[in-house]
């Protein structure tokens, strides 16, 4: 990194909190410091529901997973605009009309307080745990391209986050995502422009979408119906409009983003607005990825991108046979090379046959090379057994580092950083949220002021923080980083999601039946996640699902139960 | 902590907090709301035509 850089990555984080901590002052109830007052308008709403999804590993390893898995990720985001249609006619309406601070609170109305309990504490689980992936991604992957202290990035970033975020309260969240999310986009929209532009002269754009087409990279859309293949068409419409439907209409760390709007109106116009930027967003983040991918078809990429891995292997005992497959890499990449330019003659000719020629010889090599890449992440595991073997969180990084010029390296890294604390921010102001009015004020001190809340809120945040910190200094051997945090929630969304749907569109289901049925329901999802390679988006399909046909069946043997729960609703 | 302990207890097995539940919104639209049938539709338009758009992408360079 040079001083250039430094400037840019030290003065951008420095004005974000500066300007986050300023926003925030004078929030001194409790309204004003979760709620922001319910003084915002839409366009910051939707930015900061954005932001919030969007943390840096959305920007790190989405772009590498293009790179080795094609741009077919995108189908993952395809169920998110029906879900936001219908959280805008279901959710939004009923959350602000009782006026309430956190998701949860709706429910006790419903089910009562143990429900309410439960789904807070199973929201607190998840998203303390999320929050710490979210904070120990780029430090990790910095760490190892850069050579900086793990330990010390975690802390410096983390710290940060909590001095905004606990002073200045969801006012200050929201504010400075704005800026966050369009600077951590200023910043990736620079990378694409340099690595098209630093594509050989000859190719155009046009041809660098041809090749990385035939190489399998443009794979947006794949209609084949397998429940075993991750991203399809299917699991991305039907399983990700569930996780999208529990992420933004239960976890506390979304609602509380909209439940800052002035009105229903600017609400529902931040969510959908949502719904309609999020899927070309990804689009774009995955595109940048796959021209890193055509960059590296004319610029011999490393073996493997994680350095700390490729150096460890190197001293060790199999360093002689880790030199043989980086021999054999850089084979494969000269025939690679040759392969690609018959295939652009052919393709400028437009001689079909040998085009197909070129391209079926081009997968051959393709093919190959992904072997050998295998083969090297076996050695590294060999090398270090239980060692971070998945290189796609480090191919963009890497790529960042080697080959943007000097202050756009900063500015990328910026944007980086601007993405992780943009999103764990919301993580540990819906941390603290939920702890004061779900756990603190309803079970502990139902008569505390607000100022006590405030302050507790205060507190929690700290809290919350030092354990995303300590989570972040011991998660590892987690793969692909956007991955491990989906399926994380997906082990919980569904669940959650069906007390939410009982709770709004049944009326007979008691308390215990929602509680039961939510049991069984993880359970199903447990064993689903243990004992079966059914691909994870479909977990929130199966735990919504159970636990409500669950939660309809135990109702019909707990008619008693019901009754004492009506009686208690007439009787208040 | 005992005393704190029961307290919850008593809590979470006592009186639910009672609030009027709303149901989901079906009030016509105002003249200062936007048109929401429209909106929606728009949403879910847009969608179709992502879809379209990113399925002739990947035919278009496969």
């Amino acid at each position: 990194m040079r001083t250039i850089d430094w400037v840019v990555l030290i003065g951008t984080l420095a004005v974000i909190v500066a300007y986050g901590t300023w926003k925030g002052r004078h929030k001194k109830d409790l309204h004003g410091y979760l709620l922001a007052g319910r003084e915002l308008k839409w366009p910051t709403i939707a930015l900061s529901i954005m932001a919030t999804q969007a943390s840096a590993i959305t920007f790190l390893s989405t772009p590498g997973q293009a790179y080795t898995d094609g741009m077919r990720f995108v189908q993952f985001y395809l169920g998110l605009p029906i879900a936001m249609v219908i959280l805008s006619i279901t959710a939004v309406p009923i959350y602000h009309r009782l006026k309430i601070f956190t998701a949860y609170e709706y429910l006790e109305t419903r089910f009562g307080v143990g429900t309410r309990t439960l789904t807070s504490l199973l929201f607190l689980i998840q998203r303390g745990l999320s929050t710490g992936i979210t904070l120990y991604a780029p430090a990790l992957i910095v760490s190892v391209i850069l050579g900086w202290n793990i330990h010390v990035t975690n802390v410096v970033v983390g710290l940060l986050v909590v001095i905004y975020t606990a002073s200045g309260g969801t006012k200050a969240v929201s504010r400075t995502q704005v800026h966050q999310l369009l600077i951590a986009l200023g910043g990736m929209a620079i990378a694409l422009i340099i690595a098209i532009h630093s594509l050989p002269q000859d190719v155009t754009l046009v041809e660098a979408f041809r090749v990385a087409g035939r190489m399998g990279r443009l794979n947006a859309i794949d209609f084949r119906f397998d429940p075993k293949t991750q991203y399809n068409f299917w699991s991305g419409l039907i399983g990700g409009a569930f996780l999208a439907l529990s992420y933004f209409g239960t976890d506390q760390s979304q609602v509380q983003r909209y439940l800052t709007g002035s009105s229903i109106t600017e609400s529902r116009l931040g969510l959908l607005i949502n719904g309609m930027v999020k899927v070309p967003m990804q689009f774009f983040i995955l595109f940048v990825g796959a021209m890193v991918f055509v960059f590296y078809q004319f610029v011999a990429p490393p073996l493997f991108f994680n350095t700390v891995q490729r150096a460890k292997v190197s001293t060790s005992q199999y360093a002689a046979e880790y030199e043989k497959l980086e021999a054999q890499h850089q084979t494969q990449f000269t025939e690679k090379r040759a392969d690609v330019q018959r295939l652009l003659t052919a393709m400028r000719a437009h001689d079909d046959a040998a085009t197909a020629v070129a391209t079926t010889a081009l997968r051959n090599v393709q093919e190959r090379e992904t072997a050998t890449r295998t083969a090297a992440a076996s050695l590294i595991n060999r090398t270090q057994p239980g060692a971070d073997n998945s290189d796609t969180n480090y191919i963009f990084l890497t790529f960042v580092i080697d080959y943007l010029p000097a202050g756009v390296v900063g500015l990328v890294l910026a944007a980086i950083f601007c993405a992780a604390m943009s999103a764990t921010s919301s993580g540990l102001n819906s941390l603290a949220s939920t702890t004061v009015v779900d756990i603190f004020r309803r079970l502990g001190k139902p008569h505390a002021t607000d100022a006590e809340c405030v302050r507790l809120s205060k507190l929690a945040t700290i809290a919350w923080g030092l354990f995303a910190i300590a989570f972040a200094e011991f998660a590892n051997r987690l793969g692909s980083l956007i991955e491990a945090v989906n399926k994380l929630g997906s082990l919980f969304y569904g669940t959650i999601l069906a007390i939410f749907l009982l709770a709004f569109y049944t009326k007979r289901v008691s308390g215990t039946a929602a509680f039961l049925g939510a049991l069984i329901g993880e359970a199903a999802v447990v064993w689903c996640a243990v004992a079966t390679d059914l691909a994870w988006l479909w977990w929130n399909v199966i735990g919504c699902v159970v636990g409500v046909v669950a939660a309809l069946i135990v109702q019909r043997f707990v008619p008693e139960q019901r009754e004492i729960n009506e009686a208690q609703q007439l009787s208040s | 902590m005992t005393k704190w302990l029961s307290a919850v207890g008593s809590r979470l097995s006592g009186k639910t907090e009672t609030m009027e539940i709303p149901t989901p919104d079906s009030r016509q639209p105002t003249a200062s709301e936007p048109n929401w049938r429209l909106l929606y539709t728009a949403v879910i338009t847009e969608l179709a035509l992502l879809i379209v758009i990113f399925y002739a992408f990947t035919k278009a360079f496969a």
